[in-house]
């Protein structure tokens, strides 16, 4: 058994993980990678030693945690990049004399052809290619504030892109003129769906966030089902900027509220999606890429 | 036709604008112009800080005729004036104002307008109306034809009017985007000055060049704007103008795809700094337009109006 940790910018999640790839123990811990000093970095990681003794080889880190706002600047990987491609360019430290490997993130031309990139959801797609025995997939991963579609082909994790989905629905929430009438966490239902159809249907973004209002007015929508209807405009949307039908099989990974969300929509608008647990996609990951190593 | 002067009043949501209409001034002089705060930021009466703000012209003149547009006559406002409906005749405004007495001076209230826009929802605006018809008392021979307006801000209006008629308008979240999006997000580094950087004309023009590539992408869109600062560091110029560029580009492209027709110039009426953002972007995606100041406009319709 080992140790693989994924170290976000307000989170982490470490785990004592079997040669197999299952999980046997898991800690998750709400810090603030931003407020560490390298010092508080080190004594986290010798808790993990302390808590599972008997974890032998590398401790595994994936996440912000290896760039420059994090422990150790790992330079980004250009896409495409397989699973032996991320295990041949691991960020080697020591803590104590212990091992310490830090997966790189990843950098790409977008479909839309700029430059995107991202940290951790490597070794979460690393987790589909192995765990779901997938060669062309598209996977979403909407853990937190911000949604990466990740494109597998042969293998390979080929391209990607970031939305702001999901921070901009807690923005409209919290600070718009419409955050009196979004107290309410959104639902899934007619509502909701109504949004989708918006979105998916395209036109213009901003004009469609204020049919909220206007719904409102003409009596049309029920404020109380603004968050509902909100949401389902952006899901909407999001989805409609991707063309998923190019992919055989669509996976959804991350926070449960989040994920149930656009599993809804996407049947909605007849994609089919299989959730996914993120514990698992990262443990089956690192395990990988570990095995990788020892050859 | 009312010859004393009077005071017009466009009370925002966020701002107020007072200003003295003389029949014999046909152009609105900024030294007989006030500012103040908004119906959603007022602490005292609104009548209290009403009378406050026109004192000056009263010494001149004595207790004054106001007449009101805006929010003011919403149910946040003072008197609930109720809309006009599409198509709506802008030239006779005046006979659907509600009209009280206030220690002695007469007050009138407008209403707003409301009709079905684009998309087939029920869409409504207060103030802009005043602007388009004083527009119109501005431009008299442009209105036989089919005119597509622009009358940017908070909440965009892009209206459709003919024969001086306002026919329909629809709305859209523009600058309240683009606030909520620099105050509360990851997209414009608040570390650093960029935050309160000038308008950086060549990131603005990336923006719109970015969003209409890809106008139906707004949300992939956006995150390029942090995307770009972290992979391509150097040359990046500012992300708040970059960001700027993809939500008005974004507006615009919406609007020009939404519309049954072609309109060979769009007429964009309101502030000049954001007027000619807007401008700026049109210009780069090949469409005519023409700007025309907001407060001349508020002034032409007050002047406009069939006071009697």
């Amino acid at each position: 058994m080992f140790i693989g940790v994924d170290w976000g910018t307000v989170k982490l999640r470490a785990r004592l993980i079997s040669f197999d790839g299952a999980i046997l123990d898991c800690v998750e811990v709400s810090v603030r990678l931003a407020d560490l000093t390298p010092e508080d970095i080190e004594a986290q990681v010798r808790k993990f030693y302390q808590r599972w003794p008997a974890a032998r080889g590398p401790i595994l880190m994936a996440g912000m945690i290896g760039s420059s706002l994090g422990w150790r600047d790992v330079s980004h990987l250009t896409c495409p990049v397989n699973i032996e491609g991320l295990a041949h360019r691991l960020s080697y430290n020591e803590i104590d004399g212990n091992p310490v490997l830090i997966v790189p993130g990843l950098k790409c031309s977008s479909r839309f052809g700029d430059s995107d990139v991202m940290r951790g959801e490597e070794t979460l797609a690393a987790g589909l290619i192995v765990s779901e025995n997938v060669g062309n997939a598209l996977i979403l991963s909407v853990p937190g504030m911000h949604g990466k579609w990740i494109e597998i082909s042969g293998g390979a994790i080929t391209r990607f892109h970031t939305s702001m989905t999901v921070e901009l629905a807690y923005a409209l929430a919290e600070n718009s003129f419409l955050a009196s009438a979004m107290k309410e966490l959104p639902v899934i239902g007619p509502a909701f769906f109504k949004g989708v159809d918006r979105g998916f249907s395209g036109g213009g973004l901003g004009r469609l966030l204020f049919t909220a209002r206007t719904g409102v007015l003409s009596g049309a929508l029920d404020a109380r089902e603004t968050a509902s209807y909100i949401w389902g405009i952006l899901i909407g949307s999001d989805i409609r900027e991707i063309d998923a039908s190019e992919y055989p099989q669509l996976y959804v990974s991350g926070s449960n509220d989040t994920v149930g969300l656009f599993a809804a929509a996407l049947s909605h608008v007849k994609v089919r999606s299989k959730a996914v647990s993120m514990d698992h996609l990262f443990a089956h990951g690192f395990n990988k890429i570990r095995q990788h190593l020892q050859r | 036709m009312y010859t004393r002067p009077f005071v017009g009043v466009d009370w925002g949501t966020s701002s107020m604008r007072a200003m003295l209409c003389t029949p014999d001034q046909t152009a609105l002089n900024r030294s007989d112009l006030v500012y103040g705060l908004g119906i959603s930021k007022l602490t005292r009466p609104i009548g209290d800080e009403l009378l406050e703000k026109i004192a000056p012209w009263e010494v001149r003149f004595g207790p004054m005729e106001i007449v009101m547009a805006g929010m003011v006559g919403s149910n946040i406002g003072w008197h609930n004036t109720g809309y006009v409906n599409c198509p709506a005749p802008l030239a006779d405004l005046m006979s659907y104002a509600k009209t009280f007495s206030y220690h002695g001076r007469r007050i009138s209230i407008l209403p707003g307008a409301r009709c079905e826009n684009q998309m087939g929802e029920a869409d409504v605006m207060r103030g802009e109306e005043l602007q388009l018809l004083g527009w119109i008392a501005n431009n008299r021979r442009a209105c036989q034809q089919d005119l597509l307006f622009c009358l940017p801000g908070t909440h965009c209006k892009w209206a459709i009017m003919k024969n001086g008629r306002l026919e329909t308008f629809t709305t859209a979240l523009a600058g309240e985007l683009f606030d909520l999006l620099t105050r509360h997000s990851v997209l414009v580094p608040k570390y650093n000055e960029s935050y309160s950087k000038p308008f950086v004309r060549d990131s603005f023009l990336r923006g719109v060049d970015f969003i209409s590539r890809h106008p139906d992408s707004l949300l992939r869109a956006l995150f390029s704007t942090r995307s770009r600062s972290i992979v391509d560091n150097a040359d990046i110029g500012d992300s708040a103008s970059y960001l700027s560029g993809l939500l008005i580009g974004s507006d615009i492209n919406a609007a020009v795809s939404n519309s049954m027709k072609r309109y060979s110039t769009i007429e964009i009426i309101g502030e000049r700094s954001l007027c000619e953002k807007y401008a700026e972007a049109m210009a780069m995606l090949g469409q005519n337009c023409r700007v025309s100041d907001g407060l001349d406009s508020i002034y032409a319709g007050f002047m406009s109006l069939n006071i009697q």
